[in-house]
């Protein structure tokens, strides 16, 4: 009797969907942004001027700060009552269509030139059959972050686009200070941790020649390879005293601090620091992330994206559909590259001067286009945050030096490995 | 629930006050007033049915299956729990948890009782100091968790200020794999022992003043007169307390969530929040139900032993 | 003797004040850390007081967000789930310590086990629930649970019954209009400051819930003030002087009323009959 109970219970949340949530024809739209923030402003703004030019549609906002828009989000979806259309962090949109809760936008955006926007190989190669489960909406890509007051007094040449890293431990090195004399340091050449790992880890990783998640789906972060990227972290870390140990950068304050409070000079940064980096007035330069030992760079993208719930109507759909398609017009994306947040994901706008040129630094945004022309995804699969979550884990101890490198990739393989054979799709 | 510990619950609960005498004889009238008792009784029927006996099957079940919310359950038998003897992460919880009750409970209970004592004279301003100490009780987690970082923020919280007086190198605090729980732990006292605190007021007050006064004729000091009265007297108090802050130690889920979400590196993922984590994020309700299973067990293991200790330590005046 | 005892009285309450300021001090530097700017907010090294104090700090989170709205919808939840939590936990309460309630003793127990099935184990089933009602994203999943009576109270409620003597009224009632009158105009007046304790805690409960609401709550117009408090942290802007600022201002109303009831609410925990 339970049995049925829950199932029954289960169908219907399938069934449930937006619709009877705001009534007959109102589109659900939920987004993550601080509330009342620029972004929060400037997406309302949009949505209004949406509603003007189709005035058959009416639009009702659903917004959180990103982690209770995701914890909502998911309860939502086992209620059967999340937005007919939402933004989806890049990395999560396999969850959610792994678990069949998202449209294959494919048929849609048959319309559309693909060319004209950046993302789209990005998102496609996030689903096995090469299905195009959401639309970019902005994109952020890595770069490395330089600090050109504290390059200027230490009297280091400011890194360039041929850096190795040799060169990039190198200047960390001369750049470490203890300014006060008072036997700590104060100023460290470079952050090499942060919880984050797209701006710490993982593209190093990549850089020395190893992988994270491999092509066939199977993790490989136990490799020869990402041994020699931790084993150069480590060294910047605890060896040299070039970057703060992960402890250390907690204790200064968290890895998004150090950079904006002038405390490291260099940090592998994603495009949205920049906002970080103008409120500590930090004047801020970027290159491209310094070239591993065989040349590679290992840049990461991340698409944030539109998805379309799958319980939505086909009417709904369709709306939704008219809300991507104008959110990645020309005037929409240059108004949302304004507050700073996202690369634009249209290409004539990202090519702009505005965009590349700005008058506030950094000044030279080449960088993060080129960058996101050939950057990889960040491992993307159904049960990506339970992955990663798992290496973070041992990595974290690796780089603390509570555990042996060896032991921790090895576990970490196993455990992230273990996380997706686990994962049993829907349907 | 045991036979037994019923009987002992009644003996606990009827000693210091026992039910009146009922002078009425026994007769027609009582059906009626039955089922007018039942009807008296009845928000808390519908509560042990739909929020007690309704979870606890479901749970049971669902304990059993694989089921991601969105599709229906899949029966898988034991493999949950199989799953689970196997799970570092969830010892690691339970490791956690358990060292957070280790601190907070003692602690909590020693501070509120000599914090009642404290308290409980009278004095000027006393009623203003006993309401300074239930501001952090009325506080949400989430004031609290900002509240907290003034004090425990590696970089410009007072903690490490304070620390800096005595020679004693910063700390990382909520940070740090090794201080985040007994970090946290110092928080929930912080915010919890002016609740415990109260209660305790409570027992004190009914202590009768004369006992302590044919003691000091006795020529009993304060400390003998704090241990020989005042700790016995109010051992039915400190027994409530005990199992109220053990209970909410296998509860703390709001606070870990809003202060440390389980960081650093699952250092401070208690049970419950891996509960939640396996449930709400990762799609795994049948597994997040098993867990569930066992926090109750453990729970209940808890409160039967203390109900069996209780025995030899409480003293009913 | 007596200075002895006059100075044993100056240590208590030297030790009841510094308790009292370690209770308060944290609050005081989080105010200092809601008027900074965000530079200040970060500096090196970092300062106690904010230079020069930035107030708008607290009219811009005023702006931010409905926090009006947001105040409103943690006073009606809190409310009605107090006023069902006194009301039912009074009547159960009664029922078991005044009434000849069939399987007395296993309901108490069974109240027991209850106390140890928290929210967060149960809301899973809980969930399931509230959906088949139809009761998601309404207030409802918040309150209608404390009109069910809630373990503690029904607790603390059944002590309090079970200290007021037997009268004579009571044991001459026998129909239902006698029984009521003898709950509603004899024992509730009598247990007043239990009341007043289980409506404080209830209160208090409902307020600070961050699990819930974030569960069942899903309309940006239906939030409550800490989720709404922390609606205001940002993905990759630094604002955490805007968030405290936040925090602080929903402490607000629950001081008032805190305030406002201590001294039913101290004078109840005493006359509790909760000393075991």
């Amino acid at each position: 009797m339970l049995a049925t109970a829950v199932a029954l219970t289960a169908t219907s949340a399938c069934g449930g969907g937006g619709d009877d949530a705001a009534g007959g024809d109102v589109l659900t739209l939920g987004y993550y942004a601080e509330a009342g923030g620029p972004a929060d402003g400037t997406m309302r703004a949009l949505v209004e001027e949406f509603t003007k030019a189709n005035p058959g549609i009416k639009v009702k906002i659903e917004t959180a700060d990103y982690d209770e828009f995701y914890k909502r989000l998911r309860t939502q979806l086992a209620g059967g009552k999340a937005p007919d259309v939402w933004l989806s962090d890049g990395v999560l949109v396999q969850e959610f269509a792994g678990r069949n809760s998202l449209r294959d936008l494919t048929p849609y955006a048959a319309g559309l030139n693909l060319a004209d926007y950046y993302g789209i190989d990005l998102i496609k190669k996030g689903d096995p059959q090469g299905r195009l489960f959401a639309f970019p909406q902005g994109a952020q890509s890595t770069a490395l972050f330089y600090n050109k007051a504290i390059f200027a007094k230490a009297g280091v040449e400011p890194p360039t686009a041929d850096w190795t890293y040799d060169d990039l431990l190198a200047a960390a090195k001369k750049l470490t200070r203890d300014t006060n004399g008072d036997g700590k340091t104060d100023i460290y050449g470079f952050r090499a941790h942060s919880p984050s790992f797209v701006e710490s880890w993982w593209p190093m990783v990549k850089a020395f020649g190893g992988d994270v998640l491999a092509d066939d789906g199977k993790i490989a972060i136990d490799s020869p390879q990402s041994r020699a990227a931790f084993t150069w972290m480590n060294r910047a870390m605890h060896e040299e005293r070039a970057a703060p140990d992960p402890v250390t950068t907690e204790a200064l304050g968290k890895s998004q601090i150090l950079f904006p409070s002038g405390i490291v000079a260099m940090q592998f940064g994603i495009y949205a620091r920049i906002q970080t980096a103008a409120q500590g007035k930090i004047d801020t330069g970027v290159v491209p992330l310094p070239k591993g030992p065989d040349g590679r760079r290992g840049d990461l993208a991340n698409v944030n994206s539109w998805v379309i719930n799958r319980a939505a109507s086909e009417a709904k759909a369709e709306s939704a559909w008219k809300w991507i398609k104008f959110f990645a017009g020309e005037g929409p994306q240059t108004k949302w590259m304004s507050i700073g947040e996202a690369i634009p994901i249209n290409r004539k706008v990202a090519q702009s001067a505005a965009f590349l040129r700005p008058s506030t630094p950094p000044t030279d945004r080449k960088p993060f286009i080129d960058a996101l022309d050939t950057a990889d995804d960040l491992g993307l699969n159904p049960v990506w945050s339970e992955y990663t979550a798992a290496i973070t884990k041992q990595v974290t101890g690796a780089l603390s030096r509570r555990i042996g490198i060896d032991e921790a990739l090895r576990t970490a393989q196993a455990d992230a490995q273990a996380a997706i054979d686990r994962f049993r799709p829907a349907g | 629930m045991t036979q037994h510990t019923k009987e002992r619950e009644g003996r606990r609960e009827a000693t210091p006050m026992p039910p009146p005498p009922d002078p009425r004889p026994a007769g027609s009238g009582h059906r009626a007033e039955k089922s007018w008792a039942v009807l008296f009784a009845s928000p808390y029927l519908a509560h042990l049915v739909l929020l007690t006996a309704w979870p606890f099957l479901a749970l049971t079940y669902l304990s059993f299956t694989d089921y991601d919310t969105l599709s229906s359950p899949n029966w898988i038998g034991l493999d949950n729990y199989t799953r689970l003897l196997r799970d570092e992460d969830f010892w690691n919880s339970l490791l956690n948890t358990g060292l957070f009750a280790l601190i907070y409970v003692p602690l909590q209970t020693v501070l509120a009782l000599v914090l009642a004592v404290g308290l409980n004279q009278r004095l000027r301003f006393m009623p203003l100091l006993r309401g300074a100490y239930f501001v952090p009780v009325v506080s949400s987690w989430v004031v609290v968790a900002y509240v907290a970082d003034a004090v425990f923020n590696p970089r410009t919280g007072s903690a490490n200020t304070v620390l800096g007086w005595f020679g004693i190198d910063p700390q990382t605090w909520l940070d740090s794999p090794a201080l985040v729980i007994p970090t946290l732990a110092l928080v929930a006292v912080w915010k919890g022992v002016g609740y415990m605190m109260v209660l305790f007021l409570a027992g004190l007050q009914s202590i009768p003043g004369e006992l302590y006064e044919a003691a000091e004729m006795d020529g009993a000091g304060p400390v003998r007169r704090f241990w020989h009265i005042t700790v016995p007297a109010v051992s039915g108090t400190t027994f409530l307390v005990l199992v109220l802050s053990t209970i909410s130690v296998l509860q703390a889920f709001e606070q870990v969530y809003v202060m440390t979400g389980g960081e650093p590196g699952g250092a401070s993922e208690v049970t419950v929040l891996y509960m939640y984590r396996q449930g709400f994020e990762y799609f795994q309700m049948g597994y997040a139900a098993a867990v569930a299973w066992v926090l109750f067990g453990i729970t209940l293991v808890l409160t039967l032993f203390q109900l069996r200790l209780q025995r030899k330590w409480v003293h009913y005046a | 003797m007596r200075s002895g005892v006059a100075k044993r009285r100056v240590l208590a309450y030297v030790f009841v004040v510094a308790g009292a300021a370690i209770m308060l001090l944290p609050f005081v530097t989080s105010l200092f850390n809601s008027l900074k700017s965000y530079a200040d907010f970060i500096a090196i090294p970092p300062s106690l007081l904010p230079d020069p104090p930035v107030w708008s700090n607290y009219s811009e989170v005023w702006n931010r967000a409905p926090f009006g709205t947001y105040a409103l919808n943690s006073f009606v939840i809190a409310g009605l789930a107090t006023a069902g939590a006194v009301i039912s936990s009074a009547m159960v309460g009664h029922a078991m310590a005044r009434m000849r309630l069939p399987l007395r003793e296993a309901l108490l127990t069974a109240a027991l086990a209850t106390l140890m099935l928290p929210t967060v184990v149960t809301i899973i089933p809980t969930f399931i629930l509230f959906r088949e009602f139809g009761w998601l994203d309404t207030f409802l999943p918040l309150i209608v649970p404390f009109w069910l009576a809630t373990p503690f109270g029904i607790f603390l409620m059944r002590q309090a019954f079970l200290a007021i003597p037997t009268d004579f009224m009571e044991a001459a009632a026998l129909d239902g209009a006698g029984l009521w009158k003898i709950f509603t105009r004899i024992h509730l007046p009598l247990v007043k400051p239990s009341l007043a304790t289980l409506a404080v805690f209830t209160f208090m409960t409902s307020w600070g819930a961050v699990l819930e609401p974030t569960v069942y709550l899903t309309s940006p117009e239906k939030l409550t003030l800490p989720i709404g408090v922390m609606g205001l942290r940002g993905q990759f802007v630094g604002n955490d002087q805007l968030v405290t600022a936040g925090a602080l201002m929903s402490l607000v109303p629950i001081l008032v009323v805190f305030v406002v009831a201590q001294r039913y609410f101290v004078r109840g925990a005493a006359a509790s009959g909760l000393k075991g």
